[in-house]
């Protein structure tokens, strides 16, 4: 006896960081570009979840299941994007009503066609792992494995290809890279569906684990917009490294205290970082 | 005939037109307000003789509603400052009222407990203000903390479970007195009573509202809200200024929670909940922000049509309540009154 306890614990807390890059970085990047919050960023992780729900119903496999989803999800996105966030760009306050009227009409519609009830999808990946001393689930370190995989690949895209090219000059100067000749409005729909995207593979992602309902995007808004509060918008580092902070704060302080004095605690200090950095821990400019 | 007199009186006449519609709109205008009251007002004092004890009491609840989305649309109508946790400050004096009413049991009860309903949320209210305003921090920042606020008001409120009842609420709440010493002391119970005395509440808040915005003060809020940048070249202290307009609306919210409570006599944590803060939203939203009446009549109107329909349809009627803010957004984005003004 000794370390292991808290190995697993160290463990467990990098599986939920990496969801929460995947979830989080999604946030940023719809914020970054388009100066907009998605309040409905949870509601497109629950739908991530619930397509590997229904797929699994379905008789489909959870891995075929884990490739659509994010696909699924990210076309919902653009399709909310082009009809109805397009229109309010220059509103701010508009479009945060609008997100959230969105979430609550997606919570509902879920809760309408496919149920209240608690689901649960089995373990696609049983089995674990003994390395260290400690035995170790398969499932958690697979999903370690993959966020680092698809990080690097939005890393790719945003720093090496032209998408991520007129992305970057989106952000730093909208009409500038119009006046150049960047469709901006193309752009937009883009990022809003890669960020959905996202959020729909963290859902599918975190569907094992954990109950599925249609409440259950609510709780990882609230962690996804810590991230991006205390990592800032503007840097994929930024974000893994908050994620990173915030899992493994949450994981030390549910050894010792009450889980809500837990969540109260990361609240506050998150008010506090919004108050003295509001371009978050890492960046470097103000944001707003 | 001189042709240079006649087009110099169709001249004349053709200017005059616009001047004549105008005039007729301003009476009508007048006319239509003063309508509205003279037909609002007796509809209201009656209200309890057409309808039964049970659709009163229902009432009552909206009457206090109104008041709340009445002070939401103070801070986001007239403050342009958008909160995503009024309802925390709802629910803060309501409980705050509460637990004076249950733990103080004395002459006056009812003043100290609405006192404590306005000056708690305030306080709150004035502490966030000088952390964030101070900081330049607004917009959707803003937003968020207040929903954080909200949040952990409300877990806080499950937590506590031996003040506040826990998931349970508190429940019963001592009833709303009126105390004058050495004349009365009367408990406002029965549907009518409690539905008379809300009336001249919503009636004293709405005139109170109207009294804050066409002030100088209500001038400072709607120049913040229009141009932030230059209120400070005037030599305004603009964070002084959302301060005072954030504690304020958050008083009157508390002060609302504070006659919720003894007037239902039972709360939840489902006061300070993001449901409630949705909903007030969406009432100032349908009615119409920045007009006051319209905070009124939206709060009215949802909740009547809310209880005709979620009878047996909950999550319709939760998905419905979304997409009237999704099409408000888009389509209507001044609400009702502001379309009518139009």
């Amino acid at each position: 006896m000794g370390y292991e306890p808290y190995l697993v614990q160290f463990f467990n807390g990098l599986s939920i960081a990496a969801i929460l890059i995947l979830v989080g970085y999604g946030l940023a990047v719809i914020f970054g570009m388009m100066r907009i919050i998605n309040w409905a960023h949870g509601e497109f992780f629950m739908l991530g979840a619930y397509v590997v729900f229904v797929i699994g119903e379905a008789g489909g496999s959870y891995w075929l299941a884990l490739l659509i989803a994010p696909i699924i999800v990210a076309l919902v996105g653009a399709i909310i994007e082009r009809f109805l966030v397009r229109h309010l760009y220059k509103e701010l306050l508009a479009t945060v009503l609008l997100t959230w009227g969105l979430s609550i009409c997606l919570r509902q519609l879920v809760r309408l066609v496919i149920g209240p009830e608690w689901r649960y999808i089995g373990n696609p990946l049983p089995g674990s792992m003994t390395f260290l001393g400690i035995s170790y689930p398969l499932y958690r370190l697979f999903i370690v494995v993959l966020a680092v995989a698809v990080m690097g690949l939005v890393g790719y895209l945003m720093l090496k290809t032209r998408f991520g090219l007129y992305c970057r000059a989106v952000r730093q100067n909208r009409e500038m890279a119009a006046a150049l000749g960047v469709d901006t409005d193309r752009i937009n729909l883009l990022a809003f569906a890669l960020g959905t995207g996202l959020a729909g593979l963290g859902g599918a992602v975190m569907a094992p684990l954990v109950t599925i309902q249609p409440d259950m995007g609510l709780s990882f808004l609230g962690d996804s917009f810590l991230v991006v509060i205390v990592g800032g918008a503007g840097s994929i580092m930024g974000i893994v490294v908050s994620a990173l902070l915030l899992a493994g704060v949450r994981a030390i302080l549910s050894f010792s205290i009450d889980p809500v004095w837990s969540y109260i605690l990361v609240l506050l200090f998150a008010t506090v970082i919004i108050r003295f950095r509001p371009q978050g821990l890492l960046g470097t400019k103000r944001e707003e | 005939m001189n042709l240079h007199s006649v087009t110099r009186s169709i001249q004349k006449l053709a200017s005059s037109v616009p001047k004549l519609t105008q005039a007729s709109v301003g009476i009508g205008r007048l006319g239509r307000i003063s309508l509205v009251t003279l037909l609002v007002l007796p509809l209201a004092v009656a209200f309890p003789l057409m309808v039964g004890r049970f659709q009163v009491g229902l009432m009552v609840k909206f009457l206090i509603f109104a008041m709340f989305a009445l002070s939401l649309d103070l801070l986001w109508g007239y403050g342009g400052i958008l909160s995503l946790g009024h309802a925390g400050f709802f629910g803060l004096g309501a409980y705050a009222t509460a637990l004076v009413l249950i733990h103080f049991d004395g002459p006056g009860a009812t003043y100290l407990g609405l006192l404590a309903g306005m000056i708690v949320p305030a306080l709150l209210a004035a502490l966030l203000g000088y952390f964030l305003f101070y900081g330049r921090v607004g917009g959707m920042y803003f937003a968020i903390i207040t929903l954080v606020v909200s949040t952990v008001l409300n877990q806080m409120v499950i937590t506590f479970i031996e003040f506040t009842g826990g998931l349970n609420g508190l429940y019963p709440i001592p009833p709303l007195t009126i105390y004058i010493p050495g004349l009365f002391d009367l408990e406002i119970t029965g549907a009518a009573p409690l539905y008379y005395s809300m009336l001249i509440c919503l009636v004293l808040f709405f005139l109170f509202c109207r009294k804050t915005v066409n002030s100088g003060f209500g001038r400072l809020t709607r120049a913040i809200k229009d141009n932030e940048t230059r209120v400070e070249y005037f030599g305004y202290n603009l964070a002084n200024g959302k301060i005072a307009v954030f504690c304020l609306s958050c008083a009157l919210a508390g002060l609302a929670g504070g006659l919720y409570a003894p007037a239902i006599g039972f709360i939840s944590p489902d006061l300070l909940g993001i449901a409630m803060t949705t909903e007030v939203l969406v009432w100032v939203a349908v009615g119409g922000k920045g007009t006051l009446t319209g905070a009124i009549l939206g709060a009215l109107l949802v909740n009547l049509i809310a209880f005709f329909l979620s009878g047996q349809l909950v999550n319709l009627w939760y998905l419905i309540m979304g997409m009237f803010l999704v099409a408000i957004v888009i389509f209507r984005p001044k609400g009702i009154m502001g379309y009518l003004r139009e």
